[in-house]
């Protein structure tokens, strides 16, 4: 009886543990930011064409009226803000105000206030305009929403611009729990995304038999890329049909794993490039590579986007080193004009020791 | 040997593991345990939004309306059934518009050439197949009436025209033999329609 408390026991603690590890830690966001620049266009494009076409989804006269909305969205929850807006005049103030705010938001100016903004005029939009969304809307208000969480605006944006521009020093950007948190969001959504995803494929026939991805290449509303030629080769399509159940209801077990989350990224890419591509959705598959990026670390893409420029915090360890070095130096054991050694990467990773 | 264990005895303490949870107080304790709280519900309600489609259990169904204000309020409500079951035959609205001055236009949507950037188009696409969904489902005739007469309101300011008769056209989507054969996708063989009705602009 013991035995089975402790194994209860032990189930609640590491669980706890674990839970603790998996999102309170903080974390740097570089990733976050990335992603808020490549959201924020998105959000920025797709709101420019609901503009651009205003009288079509928006006026009393456009393709789904008031009263057709209304008939549809009878519990009340979905508010949206463009109910107030009526006239010509009024919309387009409204377009401008919301491709002001994603603006701001991609380039990162404001970002505390206008990722909260994004986020609500995102849904207050999709709200008005229910039987024309798809795929891309829900990521873009998935982003949006987990974007304003965070401090999404902390690095590639013309706030931390202005912030090192206006101190004598660089600022530090300091890791944060809730960047973990919004960049854990994003990460656990999309497991349920394509889990959901390939479960449901798994209802049907032809994902079964194989021959599902016939169904999308030769669709001709959707084909943007002819793939038709395809048809002389079966085994082909029932190998891809198969390997995309496969890493949908695979993903959200496989991308935690470290040697397997290449591959399963990989695979995103491929799939959602080919969704741009042959099925002419350009725009979801866009979206939903950027929400994967959500799985690459922060420290990546600090590689790859920022200039070979030490961290202030870096550099003051750094500094210490060298004065180590200097002291070293000077000791007995020194060499009479020996030079201090540059600082490698061992002696980096001593950073944090007290003196 | 004596310099060696005196450098060692002085090393300060090892820094905390990065992945460790940082040390708090009962603030901090506080404020996760209420973070902790808020995140399972919402990983909850994004779980319980696809879960609940149909065909759904009761304690789906039972768990989607408790859920149901936050998912709707946040726009986060949705199945993901990407191209599920399967692939089917897409769907389009033709339309036949009656002007004043006797001349007639014939269209439909969505339409490749006229809605671009692809988009627009999409958009297009998904009024055409919306208005399908709600065709197969018997529960939402009165919606399906109301969005059928919504269309033909827009088509008739649009065109300023007297009279629009509309169809929902299914396309149908051709077997690899077919293409084998040398059949276009869009091949007239591959199409069907339902009559919608005719809306007169006077009526509406």
């Amino acid at each position: 009886m013991k035995s089975v408390l402790n194994y209860f026991q032990e189930i609640i603690s590491t669980t706890r543990a674990g839970w603790d590890r998996f999102w309170f830690k903080e974390s740097d966001p570089a990733t976050l930011s990335l992603i808020r620049i490549l959201a924020g266009g998105m959000l920025f494009y797709t709101h420019a064409i609901w503009a651009w076409n205003s009288n079509d989804f928006f006026a009393q006269t456009s393709w789904l009226s008031p009263d057709a909305v209304s008939l549809m969205q009878q519990t009340g929850y979905q508010w949206s803000h463009l109910w107030w807006f009526d006239t010509a005049g009024s919309l387009a103030f409204s377009h401008v105000a919301a491709l002001t705010i994603f603006g701001l938001l991609t380039v990162g100016l404001c970002t505390r206030y206008v990722s909260v903004l994004a986020f609500f005029v995102a849904v207050s939009y999709a709200h008005r305009t229910p039987g024309a969304l798809f795929g891309l809307d829900q990521i873009n208000t998935l982003l949006a929403f987990y974007l304003m969480l965070a401090p999404c605006g902390a690095r590639y944006s013309l706030d931390s611009w202005l912030k090192n521009r206006q101190s004598e020093k660089p600022q530090s950007v300091k890791p944060t729990i809730s960047a973990n948190i919004a960049t854990r969001l994003i990460q656990v959504h999309l497991c349920v995304i394509y889990l959901f995803a390939g479960l449901s494929k798994l209802q049907g026939e032809a994902w079964w038999n194989g021959t599902a991805i016939w169904g999308g290449i030769a669709n001709y509303e959707y084909q943007s890329l002819n793939m038709t030629w395809l048809a002389d080769w079966p085994l082909t399509i029932n190998a891809l049909t198969h390997c995309a159940v496969l890493w949908e209801v695979s993903f959200c077990v496989l991308i935690w794993n470290r040697l397997t989350r290449p591959i399963v990224l990989a695979g995103a890419v491929a799939l959602h490039a080919g969704i741009a591509l042959c099925l002419g959705m350009i725009t979801f598959g866009t979206i939903m590579i950027v929400a994967n990026m959500s799985f690459v670390k922060p420290e990546l893409v600090r590689a790859l986007l920022t200039r070979k420029q030490p961290e202030p915090e870096q550099a003051e360890s750094n500094n210490l080193q060298e004065d180590n070095n200097r002291r070293l130096d000077s000791s007995k054991h020194a060499v009479p004009g020996q030079k201090s050694r540059p600082v490698g990467p061992k002696q980096k990773s001593h950073r944090g020791y007290k003196q | 040997m004596i310099q060696k264990t005196e450098r060692i005895d002085s090393f300060p303490e090892p820094p905390p593991q990065p992945d460790a949870p940082q040390p708090s107080g009962k603030k901090h304790r506080f404020a996760r345990r209420a973070i902790t709280v808020l995140l399972l519900f919402h990983l909850s309600a994004i779980i319980v939004g696809p879960w609940s489609v149909a065909p759904g259990s009761l304690l789906s169904l039972k768990c989607w309306e408790f859920f149901r204000p936050y998912l709707e309020a946040t726009n986060l409500n949705h199945g993901y059934h990407f191209f599920a079951p399967e692939p089917g035959p897409s769907h389009l609205v033709r339309y036949e518009l009656q002007l004043s001055d006797g001349s007639q236009v014939i269209g439909t949507f969505p339409d490749k050439t006229e809605h671009t950037p692809r988009l627009l188009y999409h958009r297009h696409f998904m009024l055409s197949e919306y208005l399908n969904t709600l065709a197969l489902d018997e529960n939402r005739q009165e919606l399906f009436n109301s969005v059928t007469q919504s269309y033909a309101k827009h088509l008739l300011e649009e065109h300023d025209a007297v009279s629009a008769t509309l169809f929902l056209r299914r396309h149908y989507i051709p077997s690899p033999q077919d293409v084998i054969d040398g059949k276009p996708l869009n091949d007239l063989t591959f199409f069907a329609e339902r009559p919608l009705g005719t809306f007169n602009r006077s009526r509406l």
